[in-house]
């Protein structure tokens, strides 16, 4: 077995059973499983009044002109003043994707190749504190059409690393499954009587414990 | 219940000592498997010999990932 990554998955693998971990929609001749790590996050500016049809071709277009897949979407950005958008809210919506709004002076920190003034939304570095701090100043795809545009960034790299591990919190199958939990992990959390972890995390086992006393 | 968000690896591991060396019974969470790329190293770090640290192994998702191989190989 082989586990390739996004720099290297295509043709590397030789024919061997591989798990690839890439957002790059590209298959292997061989028997293959393909993780989808949520990396990718998709800024959307629009005029009022878009339809959720014309945001949703745009995001669609700008993914398939780099060979990205859908499915490494973790969410679209946009500033708040479109956070009752209906027509983004609704293509981000039909994809299963949530929508994380930030301010026009945060996003007009963040550097595009082709700048607009269109009411934009891009992803930004870490480097900065006028960028959102999860983003990364890359940018993977770009559409415009009339008075709409999509950009595809890519996240932080620390968060790609802990999306490789399935440790994203999102709706995919994955370790996450809650029958893939062992009796002995929810009898050890019955046990205790402070749990600690991760926010996500511990949502996702909230249920397993018991009341507290009292 | 603590909780805390990413990036507060360190901490989490030390407040989960922390509680367990006050006495209390301890469950500190993470996915997929604790001594891969997890919390179990830390934890194990910070813990003196005053505590007992049990790992309780999970199934990690390269582990769940490897076991579809053999159902998309065949037509």
């Amino acid at each position: 077995m082989a586990v390739a990554t996004a720099s290297d998955h295509v043709g590397a693998a030789g024919g061997h059973p591989t798990i690839v971990i890439s957002d790059v929609d590209a298959y292997l001749a061989g028997p293959a499983v393909y993780y989808r790590p949520p990396s990718l996050i998709v800024g959307v500016g629009s005029a009022r009044g878009v339809s959720a049809r014309e945001v949703g071709m745009l995001i669609d277009e700008a993914l398939a002109a780099e060979s990205l897949h859908s499915m490494s979407v973790r969410c679209v950005a946009t500033v708040d003043l479109k956070a009752d958008e209906e027509g983004i809210l609704a293509a981000a919506r039909e994809r299963g994707w949530e929508v994380v709004t930030y301010p026009a002076d945060v996003l007009s920190g963040v550097e595009v190749p082709n700048p607009s003034e269109v009411v934009w939304a891009e992803v930004g570095t870490p480097a900065s504190p006028r960028r959102p701090r999860c983003m990364r100043q890359v940018v993977r795809a770009e559409r415009r059409a009339g008075r709409r545009e999509a950009q595809v960034g890519q996240r932080h790299g620390r968060h790609r690393k802990a999306a490789a591990q399935g440790q994203a919190r999102d709706r995919r199958a994955g370790a996450g499954a809650r029958d893939l939990v062992t009796p002995r992990a929810i009898t050890a959390l019955q046990r205790a009587s402070v749990i600690v972890g991760l926010d996500q995390y511990v949502d996702q086992i909230r249920d397993l414990l018991r009341p507290a006393p009292g | 219940m603590i909780e805390s968000g990413l990036g507060q690896e360190e901490e989490r591991a030390r407040t989960a000592v922390q509680e367990a060396q006050s006495g209390n019974a301890v469950a500190l969470i993470g996915s997929g498997d604790a001594g891969v790329y997890a919390m179990a190293s830390p934890a194990l770090e910070f813990a003196a010999t005053d505590i007992e640290v049990d790992g309780v192994p999970g199934i990690t998702a390269a582990v769940a990932a490897s076991n579809l191989l053999g159902r998309t190989a065949r037509p």
